[in-house]
């Protein structure tokens, strides 16, 4: 259980969530995707806290931050699912073509 | 000041014209045509006295100038004097059609003249040289609308102007050599350049003035009206060959050959003008024989070294000359031909008839009048350089004189079988006989010069000395003159007979022994054919590459239609569509894709960490 | 290999191979239990890491938002129980290079990258210290999350009410088709209001 391992086990899983957060088309599995980025986001900073932090409490905080910020996401994710549920009777990325020009 | 001379009649004449066009009084005409000349030779006369010069200066090396000396200043006296009374004569005998413009070109031509023989320097000399050939030409052709007399004036005006080349070789040669143009510093060339200006100048006068082999040009300047002959022939551009040889003599006498090619040629043309006038039954056309003959006998002179003698025979040729031709004119137009058979058969003013006969005699160069004297001081100077030239320069004079009874019997026959009234002139026949009185006292008059006195002044005041007669020389001449004469009575005989037979002898020398064919067998024919090989090879060859040119360049453009504007055409086509795809697929962003979006924020995101990446190995960000 | 390694190893695949599977099952519900796993394989690393709060945290965090998100698959999803095979994705190869690109970039990151080796010291104890962080230091960083989170409560009651204050929050939406292109599966409900707008003035 080395640094380098560590931060390969993180890359693998930000890696893994970055092809969901690309690839999926239902907005619930995108999220998905995205939690797993911050897992791996969240395993790289307690790796760093733990082996080359010198046990200094920032590294704790920042992991905290990422959950908050995880939470905020999830929350403000489902809400704008429902949300666009109600407008397009849809939960898929394409249906959200407000954009196109 | 002394411009005043040529530009005054050049200057008059242009004024007068719109009033000639308008007038139709032939006397009005007569003198003030005549009037403007005589004031010309009034002008000379001052000149002369109060010692004008005139000069023109262009540049520092061209610099144009004209002047007397004693030789040219006589040739100016005798230029208008002859000149006044044709041109009365003109305006008062030729056709009303025309006749301003013929009146106004006479009198430009008198003007031109004058200049001809005062220039002293090149430049002048040959500018007026070419006005002359130019207004010759325009004389000669003076009815154009006939095709047979346009090209005689083509003829007459090519002639001449191919020895015009002699002059400007001469020109050239002197500029280049003295770096002047005044006759004044042609004495400076060395030996091998004077050669060469002696052989253009040469050339020039032997054209000019109608010496073999030149010489067949005067024919067809019979094509012009009569006193356009008579004015050709007697003072101006006939004369202006041997004017420029007599004012380069003194120069030109160091040239080996100069002296003996001018004797060989005017002894020849003396000759053959003779036999030629002899056999032509063509009134006008046997004066012309005979001009080319006596201007002979002045080259003969010149070569000879006696310049002096050369100018007294132009001046006495001048004199009878003229009214002989005036004579012919009236003559031919009363017998509605020049040939002399037609002619014998018409009745002549009667008063024309002893005028007539003094000029011929003249021209035959019978002893009491002036021309028999200028002639045999002719005789004497060739006598001088060889017994035998003396006596062949004698039988011209003989030729001379036979075919001046020739021409004097043919037109006053002593037959009675004559038709046409006395006088078929109309009103203007006194008018037009005025002249040729005038200039027959004028003849008479010369014949002063026999008196010792007069011709020891006249040769005092010309700076020169006469060789003196010598007997034998003189017996021979006479002797030939009285046998011409007597043989020259009898051919007219037989001309108004009509048994004249037209032998082949006779047809020959009467077509200048065939030398207008010869030339053109010998020159125009070739020169055609040469031409015309020329313009082939300029077809198939230099022709062929213009024509190559031409096809590269059609390849060429053909070419640039396909590729290059093809390529011109397409560069900013596809730019274009680039630009448009370009734009679309910008636009396709825009597919409100989320996933699209955050792709694209992706890729910038990892754009930003190689940068900085990027940054850190090139050491940036300082 | 010590115990904590074999576990750690243990741990990290699962995370890794749960994580995988969460992108290929045919059932959503399915889909969010394994990502709940990955999630509890990584807290377990991180109480071998003596981040121990964090990892508890996690577990607890997790299993909540992970139930709350299967809910949500039962209620969208036409296919929860994973019955036929469902493979929703675009851009797929795009995805893919993305993910191994960065996986192969931070991999190089942790092989060469030069990090200095301070592990923990002896006698740390990790929640007390994080505590005093909390409450004490950086007790702005903290406070503002709580209100960070608070105002997205608020956002996401707003954002999901029936009733926004410019109408029915589902007005002038159609249901999707039953195939793509099709026609609407459903009416859209109609306005008990019979289409009269309220205005309400405030």
């Amino acid at each position: 259980m080395t640094l380098v391992t560590l931060l390969i086990v993180a890359a693998a899983l930000i890696g893994i969530g970055l092809y969901g957060a690309f690839s999926q088309q239902s907005f619930v599995m995108l999220m998905m995707g995205l939690e797993l980025i911050l897992n791996g986001a969240m395993l790289a900073a307690v790796s760093f806290w733990a082996l080359t932090g010198g046990g200094a409490p920032e590294g704790q905080l920042l992991t905290i931050i990422a959950m908050a910020v995880m939470a905020i996401e999830m929350a403000m994710g489902f809400a704008l699912v429902i949300s666009v549920y109600r407008a397009k009777q849809a939960d898929m990325t394409e249906a959200l073509d407000g954009l196109k020009h | 000041m002394l411009w005043l001379i040529p530009l005054f009649p050049i200057i008059a004449a242009g004024l007068l014209y719109p009033w000639w066009r308008t007038t139709a009084s032939r006397p009005a005409l007569a003198v003030s045509a005549a009037g403007v000349v005589a004031v010309t030779l009034a002008l000379v006369v001052v000149a002369g006295t109060a010692g004008w010069t005139g000069s023109l200066v262009w540049s520092e090396q061209l610099r144009l100038a004209i002047g007397f000396t004693p030789m040219t200043y006589l040739a100016a006296l005798v230029v208008p004097l002859v000149a006044a009374p044709i041109v009365f004569y003109a305006a008062a005998h030729e056709s009303p059609h025309r006749l301003a413009r013929l009146l106004a070109l006479l009198v430009a031509f008198t003007g031109v003249m004058e200049l001809i023989v005062l220039a002293r320097d090149l430049l002048s000399l040959l500018m007026v040289w070419e006005i002359a050939g130019a207004l010759s030409w325009a004389l000669i052709g003076h009815e154009f609308k006939d095709r047979e007399r346009g090209r005689h004036a083509s003829q007459a005006f090519l002639t001449t102007r191919t020895g015009d080349l002699g002059l400007y070789l001469a020109a050239f040669i002197a500029f280049q050599h003295t770096g002047s143009l005044a006759y004044a510093d042609l004495g400076q060339m060395d030996p091998l350049a004077l050669g060469l200006f002696a052989a253009g100048v040469t050339l020039a006068a032997l054209s000019k003035s109608a010496q073999l082999p030149f010489a067949p040009w005067l024919f067809a300047a019979m094509s012009g009206p009569a006193p356009v002959s008579a004015l050709l022939h007697a003072a101006t551009m006939v004369a202006a060959g041997v004017i420029l040889l007599m004012q380069f003599q003194p120069i030109l006498a160091g040239v080996d050959w100069f002296g003996p090619l001018l004797i060989a040629a005017g002894l020849t043309t003396a000759l053959a003008g003779g036999l030629v006038a002899t056999a032509t039954p063509h009134a006008k056309r046997l004066l012309a024989g005979s001009t080319s003959a006596h201007y002979g006998l002045m080259f003969v002179a010149i070569g000879a070294g006696y310049p002096a003698v050369a100018l007294l025979h132009f001046a006495m040729h001048a004199l009878m000359k003229a009214p002989l031709f005036m004579a012919a004119g009236i003559a031919g137009h009363r017998a509605g031909s020049y040939e002399l058979g037609q002619i014998a058969r018409v009745r002549l003013p009667s008063g024309l008839r002893p005028a007539a006969l003094i000029a011929a005699l003249a021209l035959a160069g019978l002893v009491p009048l002036g021309p028999a004297w200028s002639k045999e001081a002719v005789v004497t100077s060739a006598g001088l350089t060889a017994p035998w030239l003396a006596l062949l320069v004698a039988v011209a004079g003989g030729l001379s004189a036979l075919y001046a009874a020739r021409f004097q019997g043919c037109l006053f026959p002593r037959s009675t079988a004559l038709t046409g009234p006395e006088s078929a002139d109309g009103t203007h026949g006194g008018l037009q006989r005025a002249p040729v009185y005038f200039l027959v006292a004028l003849v008479i008059l010369s014949s002063m010069i026999w008196l010792p006195g007069v011709h020891r002044g006249l040769g005092q005041w010309l700076t020169t000395s006469f060789p003196s007669t010598k007997l034998w020389e003189f017996v021979v001449s006479l002797l030939l003159v009285l046998a011409g004469l007597f043989l020259g009575r009898r051919f007219a005989a037989r001309e108004i007979s009509g048994s004249a037979q037209s032998s082949t002898v006779r047809t020959f020398l009467s077509q200048w022994m065939r030398l207008p064919q010869a030339a053109h067998g010998l020159i125009v024919k070739p020169v055609d054919i040469v031409a015309v090989r020329l313009a082939t090879l300029d077809d198939r060859a230099v022709d062929a590459g213009i024509r190559a040119s031409t096809r590269f360049t059609l390849w060429l453009a053909n070419l640039g239609s396909r590729t290059v504007e093809w390529l011109f055409d397409e560069l900013p086509e596809g730019l274009a569509q680039l630009a448009g795809k370009a734009g679309e697929n910008t636009r396709q962003l825009q597919s409100g894709m989320l996933h699209h979006y955050y792709s694209l924020m992706g890729i910038g995101v990892v754009a930003m960490v190689l940068t900085l990446i990027l940054g850190m190995f090139t050491g940036g960000f300082s | 290999m010590s115990a904590v390694d074999i576990v750690f190893y243990v741990n990290a695949a699962i995370a890794i191979y749960a994580g995988w599977r969460v992108f290929v099952t045919d059932s959503m519900v399915r889909a969010s239990f394994f990502l709940l796993i990955s999630f509890l394989a990584v807290g377990v690393i991180m109480l071998l890491l003596a981040a121990i709060y964090l990892g508890v945290a996690l577990f607890f965090m997790m299993a909540v938002e992970m139930m709350v998100m299967a809910l949500f698959m039962v209620m969208f999803m036409m296919n929860p129980a994973g019955l036929n095979p469902m493979k929703m994705v675009h851009q797929e190869k795009v995805a893919i290079g993305v993910g191994v690109a960065a996986f192969l970039a931070l991999g190089a990151v942790a092989l060469f990258g030069e990090f200095p080796s301070r592990p923990v010291p002896e006698g740390l104890k990790p929640v007390v210290s994080l505590g005093h962080e909390l409450l004490g230091d950086s007790m702005l960083v903290f406070e503002s999350a709580g209100v960070t989170l608070l105002a997205t409560m608020i956002a996401v009651v707003m954002l999901t009410s029936h009733r926004g204050r410019f109408g029915d929050a589902n007005e002038g939406s159609q249901p999707p088709g039953l195939e793509p292109g099709g026609d609407p599966a459903d009416k859209p409900p109609e306005d008990e209001g019979g289409g009269h707008h309220h205005h309400h003035c405030h």
